[in-house]
């Protein structure tokens, strides 16, 4: 897969959503505790990367983090004004649709990342989970992985169809592959 | 083994990049610096330990230049040590080629495969060496060949695959000052050291 | 071409070097550059750390300590490398700048030449060679020049 993990953080650094898409061998017996500190990990790279960027940007550059990438995979994020973090792990050399293929320079890859975070947040999360009659954006009940008992009044990403449509729109990106 | 012709070949080509230097100056500059660390501190022993030390400081410096000089030109020697052996055949082949111009083979692997052998046929630093013999009146009967007289390689590996997280301990066990027909350098791997690792950091 | 910053961290993620490559860049006080250099080797680090995915013994294609190998961000571009002995060489550029990897593997090579051979040069300690930065400052010159040197 092309595609490692998801991750989608308030502006608090909770977790609101996330979804590991490669098969972990420890995916069963891994700690809910690790997994967790991983992201607030994540979460802490993000905001420190930003203040980073921001302080050698020069003056007519927005602070904004669009990439980040290590031997590894690399991580695209994707922020709101209202402070939503998107994060998407992928490897470093996805197959890009053949428009980007085409296209001259590396900047369609960037773009076509960006684009697709984009997508996900405008049609995606506003429209399933924003616009739910549920959706209380204080008490967002997190860690789907954990499978805990529904308290009632929170609001459950899972109660939305979130997940069902972000696999669809990312199983049609020829990059997810 | 292909990947010891990459390594020959990569150290002929640096060589050919490398300024050179005078190897009548290289020689006679290194004798001049034995000879007073022998008049400062009198005890072989004591000098071999000054030299060792004095490699040390070479080898840290040499690790990187070799590094980079061999990634610029693409030689790509980066994936190519999967153990200790790879790593010998780099210092041997591609670090004593570039930096001296000699050729200098590798061999003596041990059972575990943690110690090696480099073997120089000629020495640059021992050109017009010849070491005095023992019991001469000069030296106020100090033995003189207990001096290792080229242990500044000793201290070069040593420094060099420091900077590389492998420690190291180095000897000259043949000397071709003390008769022997060819010089050799016995490489222990004592521990491979953990990179430091990145600070913990404390979410806002 | 517009190249930004140059900064050097070493092994133990201390700032020996930092110098502005041309007007354009942002002026930083050197308190903060230290905080850039120390805060970028912990990030450094944690973005193999926190990445899914690990690359086998966390060593990249160049036998380095896996990390972060480049930023993008709105407005520069970051790219970093690590070489073996723990050293960063982080340079920042405008958004399409390029050889970027070329002059970092260059400035690398300078640090080779120039700064490890001065005697007066401690290992780890900011560099104060003169010989070292005007060597930068030529090569940066000659790369906006156009003709990036490929050994």
């Amino acid at each position: 897969m092309t595609v490692h993990a998801i991750h989608i953080f308030d502006r608090k650094g909770k977790t609101l959503f996330t979804k590991r898409y490669t098969s972990s061998k420890q995916s069963s017996t891994q700690d809910a505790e690790q997994l967790s500190e991983q992201r607030k990990l994540i979460f802490g790279m993000l905001f420190s990367l930003r203040e980073l960027v921001g302080s050698l940007t020069p003056g007519n550059g927005s602070p904004a983090l669009k990439s980040v990438r290590t031997g590894a995979g690399t991580l695209h994020c994707f922020e709101t004004i209202s402070g939503l973090r998107i994060a998407m792990y992928t490897n470093n050399n996805p197959i890009m649709n053949t428009i980007g293929a085409r296209a001259p320079g590396a900047d369609n890859t960037k773009t076509s990342f960006q684009t697709a975070l984009k997508y996900i947040y405008s049609d995606i999360w506003v429209e399933c989970v924003v616009r739910s009659p549920l959706y209380r954006p204080e008490d967002i009940q997190v860690d789907p992985v954990e499978g805990k008992e529904n308290k009632s009044g929170r609001f459950d990403i899972k109660s939305t169809n979130f997940e069902s449509k972000l696999d669809a729109y990312l199983a049609s990106m020829p990059w997810f592959r | 083994m292909s990947s010891k012709m990459q390594a020959s070949q990569a150290g002929q080509a640096l060589w050919s990049k490398m300024p050179k230097a005078n190897a009548e100056l290289f020689a006679l500059t290194y004798g001049s610096l034995v000879t007073e660390l022998v008049r400062d501190y009198e005890d072989p022993i004591e000098v071999n330990a000054q030299l060792d030390r004095i490699g040390h400081s070479i080898g840290v410096r040499c690790v990187d230049e070799l590094l980079s000089k061999a990634d610029v030109a693409g030689m790509g020697l980066a994936t190519q040590c999967q153990n200790l052996r790879d790593t010998a055949e780099v210092v041997a082949k591609v670090g004593f080629k570039m930096f001296l111009g000699v050729q200098a083979e590798v061999g003596g692997f041990s059972q575990d495969q943690r110690s090696f052998s480099i073997y120089l046929q000629d020495n640059p630093l021992a050109t017009f060496v010849e070491l005095p013999a023992a019991g001469d009146e000069q030296y106020n009967g100090d033995d003189l060949r207990k001096l290792k007289y080229s242990n500044l390689y000793c201290g070069v590996i040593r420094g060099a695959l420091e900077q590389v997280n492998l420690k190291v301990e180095c000897n000259i066990v043949r000397d071709t000052l003390k008769g022997d027909e060819v010089n050799e350098i016995r490489v222990e791997l004592k521990e491979v050291l953990a990179d430091g690792a990145g600070d913990d950091y404390k979410e806002e | 071409m517009g190249f930004l910053h140059l900064f050097i961290v070493n092994k133990s993620g201390g700032l020996i070097l930092h110098r502005s490559l041309s007007s354009a860049a942002p002026q930083i006080g050197t308190n903060e550059w230290l905080r850039i250099g120390s805060t970028f080797h912990s990030l450094h680090a944690i973005a193999a750390e926190a990445s899914p995915v690990k690359l086998p013994n966390n060593k990249n294609s160049n036998g380095a300590q896996d990390g972060i190998e480049q930023i993008e961000g709105g407005g520069v571009i970051l790219k970093c490398l690590q070489t073996r002995t723990g050293i960063k060489f982080v340079i920042t550029a405008e958004p399409g700048t390029s050889d970027l990897d070329t002059v970092l593997r260059e400035i690398y090579v300078l640090y080779s030449d120039c700064a490890l051979k001065d005697p007066f040069y401690e290992l780890e300690m900011p560099i104060r060679c003169e010989l070292f930065t005007n060597s930068v400052d030529s090569l940066m010159k000659r790369v906006v020049a156009g003709e990036v040197m490929m050994r």
